[in-house]
């Protein structure tokens, strides 16, 4: 157990705040540190500055870092840069815009060496089949050739991946790399890191948010908060014996794969809300001089229903025709046929005012959900008048008294959403949607752009307005662990098909179906309580 | 890669810009309107005796064919041409920023209509159409503004409509549908103000482009009507005379005309770079 690289007292700032402080890290061969913080807590900045890639105006203060018995001064990035690419290198986040869209996947994941000697046209083609097959990708050939917008997101950080191991570095930064990916995918590119870990004797930094991801793969972790390391040590240690305040909540936080499930007592015996063979297609707009036309059907014959007061989970991959589900049912979305029916009237293409209000929506992205040129007030109160919900003169009061369910502070109301957190804009969201007093409130995907510590806080709130509002909620999300320990019935969908639907106690103890079962094998539970 | 200095605010190019652009054109305006307060001048009075006098110590700028003050007839020419510029911006901004928003949220058949009747206006050149226009309407302040409107609202309208359509699809929009709230309002309260700061910028470019029709106009006899002083009148009657070399008839309006535009350019670009920045 040497370290093979080590990073001591790193300091990073601007020229006003420090954001790194007194940082140390240690990577071991063969193993994964893992650095664990929330969004702001410096843990990309630490990476960037080993890379000698810190954004404008952010400068390194302190630091020493060794590596292969020298040591270098991390303020010295001419001297750091060195190490970049033949010892060093560095994975993204997002795979999409760390490659070049107009580079062929052979050349760009070769130019690392070609610049160091010169490849002839063969020796060159050889090495991309060699880093391809390393990275394990299915059919190095054709990949080699093609161009990154031809490739799934997957291929994309295995490509990345390959194009950083190409001059057999030592250590590979991780920055979030598989955050932008599906669970099954994501399972298959960290057993992919697994094993070059074994087999090459690499060492990792694996910066993440998602501590289950980092206990799939990481001996060692860090918690990292406003900049400074709380807590070190080793996976086991941090998980089950935490010291630290902050790592206690985050990993209270973090929905786990035990504990009790959401039961569901039906209220009534009717159902709140029915879809009956519903079938979605978009035309295929492309290049068409040769083909026809085509219409490609994303909602093949859906069916599903929702109780009264009850939570039920659609649980897919991106693609799957999730979120077309939701807009199909708030009304947002025009579909080709099949039925829709709400609190026993049919809900035609043209609804009512009282049924549009009736299903509210609930978005991913709280950055977009709220018109950022407006105060919430005059967001809320131009609904709230519209539906005439209450009389105009007490819309200013029923407006306080909603966000104040949503513990949003009556302070709030006159700023504008740029002036607030997305946590704080995900729950104005929530309570712009209860504000037209609805039955039926679709979720769609509204943790998955929030912090972990602010997911369950959203998470609680929801089912705090469930419990006392009676309100059935449609959640939708790609988050196994989630869906878990909040839904009372799942339906699992994969290309617009409906796989399996269960209460989520028998989708996850007893899965029938095989798409079901490789989801739930693909999801990180290395975290034990 | 060292990280750089931020460079402290004030020597942000924009600002420099912007403010210097400000500076001017609130100069120009003050010396326009407040100067012929001080200074009695009267852009009108005649003595045709004196006419055509370079510039002396009782006509700083000279004199006229007719014997009328330069500089009066300047700043008055200066009150109206700067004036017009500015009101001349506001209809057209609102035209095109509600026609691009709508074509942009609406898209469809909409979306091709409002499109093609802009290609059609722009197929034409900008000065042939605007002449055209005032010489159906006829001349004035009122028919000036109406060309400029039915002209230069295109460029607003392509501008927004792109933008309206990537903000259509935003949630918030989504939001606004499932709350009742109808196609129209969504237009006007929720697309139009997100994509009003383009517009804006653009408006400001534009006002020194309209200071350009409006004299252009004028030069060719049409819009305002003499004698109603105008620094586009100014440089066609000073023209005939050039050739004898009475160069202030035409050197001075032409120098107020530059100036005027660059102003209005310079807090255009300024608002351009800082949203570029941003």
């Amino acid at each position: 157990m040497n370290a093979l690289m080590t990073v001591s007292n790193l300091t990073i700032a601007t020229s006003n705040r420090k954001l790194v402080t007194g940082v140390n890290l240690q990577v071991t061969a063969g193993e994964a540190t893992g650095l664990v913080g929330e969004s702001g807590s410096g843990k990309s900045m630490v990476l960037r500055s080993i890379m000698g890639l810190l954004p404008n105006g952010v400068n390194v203060e302190s630091g020493v870092l060794t590596y292969g018995g020298k040591t270098y001064d991390m303020t010295d990035t001419k001297r750091l840069a060195t190490l970049r690419g033949q010892h060093v290198t560095m994975i993204f986040q997002e795979p999409g815009s760390a490659l070049n869209q107009l580079l062929r996947i052979g050349q760009q994941i070769t130019d690392a060496v070609n610049s160091k000697e010169h490849l002839s046209k063969e020796a060159r083609r050889q090495l991309a089949l060699h880093l391809l097959q390393s990275v394990e990708m299915r059919n190095p050939e054709e990949t080699a050739k093609s161009y990154p917008f031809e490739l799934s997101g997957g291929m994309k950080q295995r490509s990345m991946i390959a194009a950083a191991t190409a001059l057999n570095p030592g250590v590979i930064l991780c920055d979030e790399p598989t955050t932008a990916l599906d669970v099954t995918v994501q399972a298959r590119i960290l057993d992919l890191l697994k094993t070059m870990m074994q087999t090459t004797n690499l060492g990792l930094l694996y910066v993440s948010h998602d501590l289950a991801v980092v206990s799939q793969l990481c001996s060692t972790v860090n918690v990292m908060h406003s900049g400074q390391i709380l807590e070190e040590g080793s996976l086991d240690q941090i998980f089950h014996d935490p010291q630290d305040d902050y790592t206690k909540k985050l990993i209270a936080a973090t929905p786990t794969m035990t504990g009790p499930y959401q039961r569901y007592e039906p209220i009534s015996d009717d159902s709140l809300f029915q879809m009956n063979n519903v079938v979605v297609s978009f035309e295929n707009k492309g290049f068409t001089l040769f083909h026809k036309n085509n219409r490609k059907t994303v909602l093949h014959n859906i069916s599903l229903s929702i109780g009264k007061g009850e939570i039920v989970g659609l649980v897919g991959e991106s693609g799957s025709g999730k979120s077309t589900i939701a807009r199909v049912i708030s009304g947002l979305q025009p579909y080709d046929s099949g039925t829709l029916r709400f609190d026993n009237e049919p809900l035609g293409k043209h609804r009512t005012a009282n049924q549009n209000c009736a299903i509210q929506m609930v978005f991913q992205d709280p950055n977009a959900s709220l018109d950022p040129t407006k105060t919430i007030r005059q967001t809320l109160q131009e609904i709230v008048n519209a539906n005439h919900i209450v009389p105009h003169n007490q819309s200013n009061e029923y407006i306080v008294e909603t966000l104040e369910r949503c513990q949003i502070d009556k302070e709030l109301l006159n700023r504008k959403p740029k002036q607030l957190s997305g946590g704080q804009k995900q729950r104005i969201a929530i309570g712009r949607a209860l504000a037209l007093q609805p039955k039926l409130l679709i979720a769609d995907e509204p943790t998955s752009a929030l912090d972990v510590s602010i997911q369950k806080e959203i998470l609680d709130l929801l089912l705090d307005l469930h419990n006392k509002l009676n309100l059935s909620i449609l959640f939708i999300s790609h988050d196994l662990a989630v869906v878990r320990s909040f839904c009372s019935r799942v339906v699992v969908l994969q290309n617009g098909k409906v796989m399996e639907e269960n209460t989520t106690e028998a989708i996850f103890d007893h899965p029938t179906d095989n798409y079901t079962k490789e989801l739930l094998d693909s999801i990180p539970q290395k975290i034990i309580r | 890669m060292t990280g750089k200095q931020v460079k402290p605010k004030e020597y942000d190019p924009a600002r420099i810009r912007m403010f210097s652009g400000c500076a001017l054109l609130l100069v120009t305006l003050l010396v326009c309107f407040i100067v012929p307060i001080l200074i009695h001048a009267d852009p009108y009075a005649q003595d045709v005796a004196n006419g055509l006098r370079s510039p002396y110590a009782e006509h700083i700028m000279g004199t006229d064919a007719l014997g009328r003050d330069i500089f009066a007839r300047l700043l008055y020419g200066g009150q109206t041409d700067l004036i017009v510029a500015m009101v001349a911006v506001i209809a057209p901004l609102i035209l095109g920023t509600f026609l691009g928003a709508s074509g942009g949220y609406y898209g469809g058949w909409l979306d091709t209509l409002i499109m093609r009747i802009a290609d059609v206006i722009s197929a034409f050149p900008f000065y042939v159409l605007a002449i055209a226009l005032v010489f159906v309407i006829g001349n004035g302040m009122g028919s000036v503004f109406t060309a400029i409107a039915i002209v230069s609202w295109v460029p607003y309208c392509r501008l927004v409509r792109a933008e309206a359509s990537r903000i259509k699809n935003l949630d918030f929009i989504s939001a606004a549908k499932m709350g009742n709230l109808s196609d129209l309002r969504i237009i006007i309260n929720h697309v139009m103000p997100n994509v009003m700061h383009q517009a804006l910028t653009y408006a400001v470019t534009d006002a020194s482009a309209n200071i350009g029709v409006i004299v252009t106009l004028s030069y060719f006899g049409m819009g305002l009507v003499p004698p109603q002083p105008d620094w586009g009148q100014m440089l066609s009657e000073g023209q005939q005379y050039f050739a004898n070399g009475d160069y202030y008839l035409i050197f001075f309006p032409a120098l107020a005309i530059i100036i005027a535009s660059f102003a209005f350019s310079l807090i255009g670009e300024g608002l351009n770079v800082d949203k570029e920045t941003r």
